[in-house]
């Protein structure tokens, strides 16, 4: 055994893990070395921070409860607020409110592209999350209920609130829940009252017509799930008028509300319609492709008379928010064309 | 074993305050360095508590806890890989390829799956006995009269993945929590906060110090049963209360940790190259050394893309596979 040969090779992948590191850490390379970035950025965002003017003055100490529900207590109106996922940051804006930091994915609204970024929703940084020096946090109770203990305990005294969708009305709900917050009620309640007034023209549209049989199907191109109506998306498909061919099936996909449903049985479904909505890489090969290409589907009544679309990533699945008012207008125009 | 080489090797019993250093110095970085960035001296003034209340936020409760949970579980992890390739006279042998891991990942998610709100303080235990249930499972498969190496790791290896299947059969039968129980099975210390330092610490000292204690015996288990049996040790006996002790070493880490693959197997085969055979020796550097390598691989996973993270499973995997080759040419 001749450690000769052993201690270079250690010694080597000792510097090659230093490399790494020191690459990784000069990526933020920003700030002026030597000094606390963090501590200065944070300073000059305090100084600037634009929390919400509050008109309408709400009662603070204000104690509500979250959409986790948990009872939260704000005990003054919010200056510094943290949003932690796409959904939240929507919300957020739509309410009323403005975050002072966004997720790595997160792009609407446009503005908060040049805000610091806290690491994607579903692997935050709590470090950078308590650098920014919030004074609420906005969390997302459908992708952050697992580290919501964690979460809340990191934060001590800056209160932790969870908001989020698994059905279109949750949004609405969000909002409201959001504009108390962030002392913009009326904002928060004709953001609402937009969703309310969607799902009411939904109803209207569907009325006296027969309901076309759909097949809703989302992932990736090689490992596509069925959506179930507990679904956000598959509540979208049930307002907008549409049967689901997979309800009633069990929600066995590795996440809540899906089904992996089998080709035989997708392809026997005689589905009116079929609708997609694509994970992977944007301009990429979508599920809709992949539905028109596949010769299991050729029957379907769907296929023949090319009633296959892709819907958008963002509002029909990884991002439920106010956006999905127009998502569900456009769902009825789909299914019902006339 | 040229006798060359056995000059340049440093003596056996320095090895130990070296790696001891190594830890502290990987330790030192690991607090350094995050996803935000902190000067020396605010890092230093978190670390006393005093100054910046964000940057001491920081340091005392996201770093420092996980920097000691990620040191715990190295050890464990390492210490059940020095007791099994010594009871099983296998250089193979490591807690997730005999299957120790995966039985203690079974009751894991069973735990966080079908009783959710569960306290830390019982998962731990959980694991244990789920670890331990594996261990006899292996046992009792590869017994015929005695114990061979072979036997008993085929056994691990078929108990290994009975287990594996188990996990994804409980998630997939469960739609609750499941991207949670799917970033167990990759292994990672995302999010580890106190609660999981005390969780785990007990176990650390109890565990790791009753191997340490072990020495004596896997010394003489390595000269096979019989020489054993000659020595006075009643060789069943003591497999079987190693057994327990690695599975007890395991279950505490997965239950952390969940299943990280590699560290019990490379880093034994790393110390016994440093520091030959003698378990005395052994023992107590394959625990700083396992330590040492999660807190640096652990340091690189929430450093290389943040703000982002990957799970620490994949790093030492990365390092581990070709580390592991590395070091079976050097021996060869």
């Amino acid at each position: 055994m001749p450690p000769r040969r052993l201690l270079p090779s250690l010694v080597a992948l000792a510097l090659a893990l230093a490399a790494l590191l020191a690459l990784a850490c000069g990526d933020d390379e920003d700030e002026p070395a030597g000094t606390d970035g963090m501590m200065d950025a944070a300073t000059t965002a305090t100084r600037t921070a634009t929390g919400s003017p509050t008109a309408a003055a709400a009662a603070y100490p204000l104690t509500l409860k979250d959409m986790l529900g948990k009872d939260v207590t704000i005990p003054a109106a919010p200056r510094r607020i943290v949003a932690t996922s796409p959904s939240a940051i929507e919300i957020l804006y739509a309410a009323g409110g403005k975050s002072v930091a966004r997720t790595s994915t997160a792009r609407v609204p446009a503005e908060v592209a040049s805000l610091p970024d806290i690491g994607r929703a579903e692997q935050l940084s709590f470090e950078q999350i308590v650098a920014q020096r919030p004074d609420l946090v906005l969390a997302d109770a459908s992708l952050q209920a697992q580290v919501a203990p964690q979460l809340t305990a990191t934060l001590g005294n800056v209160p932790v609130v969870f908001v989020g969708a698994t059905k279109y009305d949750d949004v609405a709900a969000a909002l409201r829940l959001v504009g108390r917050i962030t002392g913009t009620p009326a904002v928060a309640e004709a953001a609402a009252k937009k969703m309310d007034d969607a799902k009411a023209a939904a109803k209207q549209a569907a009325a006296g017509k027969t309901a076309p049989k759909a097949l809703m199907i989302i992932g990736a191109t090689n490992d596509p799930y069925a959506a179930l109506p507990e679904s956000f998306v598959g509540d979208l498909l049930g307002l907008a008028g549409g049967t689901n061919i997979a309800a009633g099936l069990p929600a066995n996909a590795p996440f809540p509300g899906y089904t992996k449903l089998a080709v035989e049985r997708a392809a026997s479904s005689a589905a009116d319609i079929v609708l997609t909505v694509t994970l992977g890489r944007p301009g990429g090969p979508t599920l809709a492709d992949a539905v028109k290409g596949d010769a299991a589907y050729a029957v379907l009544p769907a296929v023949k008379q090319g009633r296959v679309h892709n819907l958008d990533v963002e509002v029909y699945l990884q991002s439920p928010s106010p956006r999905a008012a127009d998502g569900l207008a456009s769902l009825t125009k789909l299914l019902f064309p006339q | 074993m040229a006798i060359a080489a056995l000059r340049r090797r440093p003596p056996p019993a320095a090895t130990i305050p070296l790696a001891a250093l190594a830890l502290l110095l990987a330790m030192t970085l690991a607090v350094a360095l995050g996803s935000v960035r902190l000067g020396p001296v605010t890092v230093l003034d978190g670390l006393l508590d005093r100054g910046d209340p964000a940057a001491r936020l920081i340091v005392w409760q996201l770093r420092l806890p996980r920097v000691l949970v990620a040191a715990c579980v190295g050890a464990n992890l390492a210490l059940a890989g020095v007791l099994l390739q010594g009871i099983t006279r296998n250089p193979l042998a490591d807690p997730h390829v005999l299957g120790f891991s995966s039985g203690a990942g079974v009751a894991a998610i069973a735990m966080l799956l079908l009783a959710p709100g569960t306290p830390l303080a019982f998962v731990a235990p959980a694991a244990f006995a789920g670890s331990l249930a594996s261990a006899a499972a292996v046992y009792a498969l590869a017994w015929r009269g005695g114990i061979s190496a072979v036997r008993f790791a085929l056994a691990g290896v078929a108990v290994a993945a009975f287990g594996t299947a188990l996990s994804t059969a409980v998630i997939a039968s469960s739609d609750l929590f499941t991207q949670s129980a799917l970033s167990f099975l990759a292994g990672g210390l995302f999010a580890r906060d106190w609660g999981h330092v005390h969780q785990l610490w007990p176990y650390t000292l109890v565990a790791g110090g009753a191997a340490l204690l072990t020495a004596r015996w896997l010394n003489v288990f390595a000269l096979g049963d019989d020489i054993a049996r000659g020595f006075g040790v009643r060789v069943e006996r003591a497999r079987l209360a190693l057994l327990a002790l690695a599975a007890l070493l395991t279950g505490s880490a997965v239950a952390v940790s969940g299943l990280l693959a590699f560290v019990g197997l490379v880093v034994p085969h790393a110390a016994r190259l440093l520091a030959g055979n003698d378990h005395r020796t052994l023992l107590p550097l394959a625990a700083l050394l396992g330590a040492a390598l999660l807190v640096l691989a652990d340091t690189f996973a929430r450093v290389a893309f943040a703000p982002s993270e990957i799970p620490v499973g994949i790093v030492t995997a990365v390092i581990g596979a070709p580390a592991f080759l590395a070091l079976l040419r050097t021996r060869a």
